[in-house]
């Protein structure tokens, strides 16, 4: 019952979330404060795509082979000003306030995105493109392709945190930003470029589940789910931990899926995530202090 | 009742009265809906204004008290009211097995935990189709039933919901506050206060947390009779936003800030009709404006109300302490491979004022947090009055006699000087000796002629002095103080040494942790030098001072740094 197929699978749902979780974890270093739109934007990036694959579609002659991989650097790119956009109206207004603050202004703008998804596209769900074409990878290209590009993604974010300056200024940020602005680090600069990356990377995972789990207005809070879920497993404000939890995730949801119902595996993952927090209350592997919210 | 509360009970009333006289039916039950919602919004206040804790399930406990009315009047045939007071019970039960585990979280876990309580709720609500109805939800749900009079909708509904919304209203102010509402302030802005002020805080967020359920699901089961239908929209994640932004627009304390927040959540979306399917985005808009502009809500922008001073206590009554003596023995606790405290034995007893010195990092501080309960020992033990308290939690120790004051004053800012102190006061005290302790409390520390002033209006001397009053108001035994001297100039020291002199003289015994020398040495009886953990020299200041290991390890670097800075 569990083949390979349910594995790769779970991959290509993990390699989602696990970018959706990413950016939520930037955003919690970087603010001490949960991005509560964080699905949202993921359904937003789905939107973005599905948009950016008809215009594709009809402004080129031949069939595109890999519509979804061709797209992917302009998702990003337009989810990343998208990013800088939400910063300025949910952080920078509120920065000298308590970091709940921050947490609430976030839902507002889930709100106003789910909202506008709904007045804009309507209701009913839409596919977005296949990331490969059928029969260029096999049976599985469309999911191998999305771990190939959720992969090198990650690798590169890996990269940039810790082989660039830049990485290293946004680290010390979210570290300790008092520390960093003393020794000359832009700090609301820093933090303002960690909103472009979290979003970009949350608009890359609609990207990639935006064919095979088509997009509605409704799924942000699922996948924000998944992601505040991922990094409480994975331990607080732990970039690897945030990638591991998201795999699990996956696994555990598409496993479940496959031997009992979707239904049950969510309500599972649900009750799961209250044991681990009544039995380990700072979450499974502890977390790095810090202001938060 | 002052005037301001008649005048406005008339207003309110003509308005009501006007109101019912030349509205419609829709108009009425609008209000109905406001009313409902309001309701749901005080409970919320409870949680989040009140106890302060995020809770993201009071959409579910609303859905929880829709669907069980839903389930009880029409498959069960049980009147209105028994099914209202079976959701309330079922809501209250659901709640506290949720507070255990869960209210021990930190926000962001508290927030995940209660969101993914309200999934659970969700996902049974659409699929447990056999009880719920699934999708469809529950039909044909009968009109309130209250003392076998059938409440129609229109006026006879909107009386009762809106008599309701009184009711919970009652609730909410008898629990929150007062006095109960200071300490609710003092747990929720400065947990660590409330703490050593001996405030139970587990049990005061249990209770609001397990009201709030309950008057969530009150709203339910009027909504359920009111609209008639019960669907898995009563315990989908847009509700709770809906009461999220209602109590956050309206205010998130004040019970007027509810009835705000209840009327405009319901009627926003009928002004807003003409923006179609966009109204719901100016929603998120308005919300994020007014977190941005008006963080208090709607209702912030009236005063806050204080508590007035009821008693002037002048001159300042001697304390009565009780006959008492704190004793730690080989106390240990280590950080990772750092010995903060490393086997210490010490013994602070009545009428004595003992200084603990030592350089940065010898363990003063957390020395002070192991006696207070702040931190857990690894080891040894702390007693007090021969009763071994070295497992009590700070809360309790307090309310045992052992008070504290902070370095850096931890005080709420919109609390008056009066209110501080009024906040350390346990319920338990009726109000005359309550009003009289915080008098006492105040006039220990020469802050009587301020007892009206705002916190953030008292200079740096006046915080530290109400630091110590609050302290004092719980009328301790032990009174522990850290670094209370520093960052005054030398006559406010001064002063502040002759009142710590009196309050020992009226037999409480206090333990300073200090690095002013100046300050300290004429004022302490006894003086315990503390390096790497351990006690290295105790005695009487004058023989500390001479005391070679002493200067060696810590004394003798001012010196030094006094001929630097001669030079």
């Amino acid at each position: 019952m569990i083949g390979s197929e349910t594995l790769i699978a779970a991959g290509g749902l993990g390699a989602a979330y696990a970018l959706a979780a990413l950016g939520f974890v930037l955003i919690i270093n970087a603010v001490g404060a949960v991005n509560f739109a964080q699905g949202d934007f993921v359904m937003a990036g789905g939107y973005v795509a599905v948009v950016a694959a008809s215009w594709l579609s009809q402004n080129t002659d031949v069939a595109v082979i890999a519509p979804g991989l061709v797209i992917l650097p302009l998702v990003l790119l337009a989810m990343a000003v998208i990013g800088l956009g939400f910063s300025a109206l949910a952080y920078l207004p509120l920065r000298r306030r308590p970091p709940m603050a921050v947490f609430i202004s976030t839902i507002a703008i889930g709100i106003m995105l789910r909202q506008s998804a709904n007045a804009f596209f309507g209701a009913a769900p839409q596919a977005g493109p296949v990331m490969v074409a059928p029969g260029l990878a096999g049976n599985n290209g469309h999911q191998l392709a999305m771990i190939a590009a959720a992969l090198v993604v990650i690798a590169a974010l890996h990269g940039l945190l810790n082989g660039t300056q830049f990485g290293r200024h946004l680290r010390a940020s979210a570290q300790d930003p008092q520390m960093a602005a003393a020794i000359g680090i832009p700090v609301t600069r820093m933090i303002l470029a960690t909103f472009a990356l979290a979003i970009a990377l949350a608009g890359l995972a609609g990207l990639l589940l935006s064919h095979q789990y088509l997009v509605q207005p409704d799924d942000g809070t699922t996948y924000m789910l998944k992601a505040y879920i991922a990094v409480t497993l994975g331990g607080w404000g732990r970039i690897n931990g945030a990638v591991a939890g998201a795999l699990a995730i996956a696994v555990f949801e598409t496993v479940v899926a496959t031997l009992v119902s979707q239904v049950v595996a969510e309500m599972l993952l649900y009750v799961l995530v209250l044991a681990v927090l009544w039995v380990r209350p700072q979450g499974l592997f502890g977390e790095i202090e810090g202001r938060r919210a | 009742m002052t005037r301001q509360t008649l005048i406005g009970g008339g207003v309110v009333s003509a308005l009501a009265v006007l109101f019912m006289a030349n509205a419609g039916g829709y108009e009425m039950r609008l209000m109905s809906l406001a009313g409902i919602y309001t309701i749901a919004v005080l409970g919320y206040q409870m949680a989040l204004g009140h106890a302060g804790v995020l809770s993201l399930a009071q959409g579910a406990f609303f859905g929880v008290g829709a669907y069980v009315t839903g389930i009880l009047t029409t498959q069960h045939n049980l009147d209105g009211a028994a099914a209202m007071l079976a959701a309330m019970l079922v809501a209250a039960v659901l709640a506290a097995l949720v507070a255990i585990p869960v209210l021990r979280l930190k926000t962001h876990y508290f927030a995940l935990a209660t969101l993914a309580i309200a999934e659970v709720v969700h996902l049974l609500a659409v699929n447990w189709t056999t009880v719920t109805g699934g999708a469809n939800g529950i039909y044909g749900v009968p009109p309130l039933v209250l003392f076998s009079i059938e409440i129609a909708s229109g006026w006879p509904l909107l009386v009762t919901v809106w008599s309701a919304v009184a009711l919970a209203a009652g609730l909410v102010f008898w629990r929150t506050s007062g006095r109960r509402g200071l300490r609710l302030d003092l747990a929720r802005e400065t947990p660590l206060a409330a703490d050593v002020v001996g405030i139970n805080r587990r049990r005061q967020r249990f209770e609001l947390f397990v009201l709030s359920a309950i008057l969530a699901a009150v709203a339910g089961s009027f909504q359920a009779h009111a609209i008639g239908v019960v669907s898995p929209a009563v315990t989908d994640f847009a509700l709770m936003v809906t009461i999220l932004v209602a109590t956050l627009v309206g205010g998130q304390q004040r019970i007027l800030g509810a009835v705000i927040g209840g009327i405009l959540v319901i009627h926003l979306p009928e002004w807003f009709r003409a923006f179609d399917v966009f109204y719901l985005i100016a929603y998120g808009a308005a919300l994020l404006l007014v977190i941005i502009v008006a963080p208090k809500g709607i209702a912030g922008f009236w005063p806050r109300r204080h508590l007035q001073e009821t008693h002037a206590a002048q001159p300042p009554p001697a304390l009565c302490c009780r006959q008492a003596s704190l004793h730690c023995a080989n106390l240990r606790k280590h950080f990772g491979g750092v010995k903060a405290v490393d086997g210490i034995t010490a013994r602070f007893t009545t009428g004595q004022i003992t200084g603990v010195i030592g350089p940065n990092g010898s363990g003063k501080s957390t020395l002070l947090n192991l006696l207070t309960g702040l931190i857990r020992a690894d080891g040894g033990t702390i007693t007090l009055d021969h009763k071994e308290v070295t497992s009590l939690s700070a809360d309790t120790r307090a309310r045992a006699g052992l008070a504290r004051a902070f370095q850096h004053p931890d005080l709420v800012r919109e609390h008056r000087v009066w209110e501080a102190a009024m906040a350390a006061i346990p319920l338990s005290k009726d109000s005359v000796q309550a009003a009289k302790d915080a008098a006492a409390a105040c006039a220990h520390v020469d802050l009587q002629g301020q007892a009206a002033t705002l916190v953030e209006h008292l200079s740096p001397e006046g915080l530290r002095r109400l630091e110590i009053a609050r302290a004092l108001a719980t009328v301790p035994d032990i009174l522990l103080l850290d670094e209370p001297a520093a960052g005054l100039t030398a006559a406010e020291q001064d002063r502040l040494a002759v009142t710590l002199r009196r309050l020992a003289d009226d037999g409480l015994a206090i333990i300073v942790v200090e690095h002013g020398m100046r300050f300290l040495l004429p004022l302490a009886d006894t003086i315990i030098c503390l390096d790497q953990g351990q006690v290295i020299a105790t005695g009487p200041a004058a023989e500390i001072a001479e005391n070679p290991e002493v200067i060696d390890c810590y004394l003798g670097r001012f010196e030094e740094a006094a001929k630097e800075a001669g030079k």
